[in-house]
């Protein structure tokens, strides 16, 4: 299910059947333009590994809006945002709830976050078309989606 | 300094103007829809007949098999590629049979062969269907996998786009 009024009302519906949720945290810059050339291909690979995600798993996990900040801004300060997102989307309820992140910056900070962060390597950048870009995207796509499966069980 | 002052535009005349521009363009986005549903039916006509090429016929055993084809889907404003899977093989009558693998439960991706040896299978609530696609009764899907309209020509295997539900089998 996604972020959108058809599945919303789906979603309140079938609520006892969609319990994971899923983040993507995705920052942005605009302080350097080097970096921005970086994060704006992440964030285009994140919307492809998240709604690739969403489409396999569409009857039981959630794909919430993305989470965004800036990428200079110290990630000591977005702990008490992110964790304030995750217990309001606890209390819908979701009983399982993941972070998808190229960030590495969060790494350090796992232990002090609520849901379960899942930090991925990013493919420096590409054609996303290419068929090698594509197998490596496949295959990561794969490994995340058995990390879901695995909670259910 | 007075003469210049003629030929500006002042804060509240911009403001009436963009206030009716943008009113004009709500009045164009009510009509809008409306002409979008008359249109849609006739162009969604058109799009089922674009049948693509999946495999040969003589490819296609017993097993189901998965395989994917790319269509173009207008959704909304743009137009994207997507990749759409089926599974094919040859039924009990050794009919041809192309499946969705899209759960009837709540749409999530069946596989073949994962938990039952003939069965598929869906992973998010243990979704069970006979090796014919048929929903196994006790598990959450209520009705069979959908089914792909295809052609054969000169051996080769064809599939819509579009899939619809099955008749009682
Ligand atoms: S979505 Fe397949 S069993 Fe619920």
């Amino acid at each position: 299910m996604k972020y959108i009024e058809q599945d919303i009302k789906m979603y309140i519906q079938e609520k006892e059947y969609i319990d994971t949720a899923i983040i993507p945290l995705v920052p942005y810059a605009i302080h350097d333009d080097q970096e921005m050339v970086l994060t704006s291909f992440q964030q285009e690979l994140m919307n492809l590994y998240s709604h690739q995600l969403e489409q396999r798993l569409k009857g039981r996990i959630f794909l919430f809006p993305v989470y965004t900040y800036l990428k200079n801004s110290l990630i000591d300060n977005e702990i008490e945002r992110i964790n304030h997102v995750i217990q309001e989307v606890k209390k819908q309820p979701f009983n399982e709830v993941f972070l998808l992140t190229f960030d590495k910056q969060w790494r350090k900070q796992s232990s002090s976050i609520e849901g379960e962060l899942v930090w991925l390597p990013a493919i420096k950048s590409g054609n996303l078309q290419s068929n090698e870009v594509r197998e490596v995207i496949r295959s990561q796509i794969i490994d995340i989606e058995e990390l879901i499966k695995e909670s259910w069980s | 300094m007075s003469n210049k002052k003629n030929n500006q535009v002042s804060r509240r005349q911009f403001l009436n103007y963009t206030l009716t521009g943008v009113g004009g363009f709500m009045g164009a986005a009510l009509i809008a829809p409306m002409v979008g549903f008359a249109v849609d039916p006739l162009l969604k006509g058109e799009k089922s007949g674009d049948f693509v090429y999946v495999l040969d016929v003589d490819e296609i055993t017993e097993t189901p098999q998965k395989v994917s084809f790319q269509v173009d889907q207008t959704d909304g404003w743009y137009e994207s590629k997507v990749e759409k899977n089926a599974f094919v093989f040859y039924d009990s009558n050794g009919d041809i049979l192309a499946l969705s693998p899209v759960c009837t439960h709540l749409g999530c991706t069946v596989d073949w062969a994962t938990e039952k040896e003939d069965e598929f299978f869906c992973p998010c609530h243990d979704g069970r269907y006979n090796a014919e696609g048929e929903n196994i009764a006790g598990t959450p899907p209520t009705e069979p996998l959908h089914e792909y309209t295809f052609k054969v020509e000169e051996g080769k295997l064809y599939l819509s786009p579009e899939t619809h539900a099955r008749g009682g089998a």
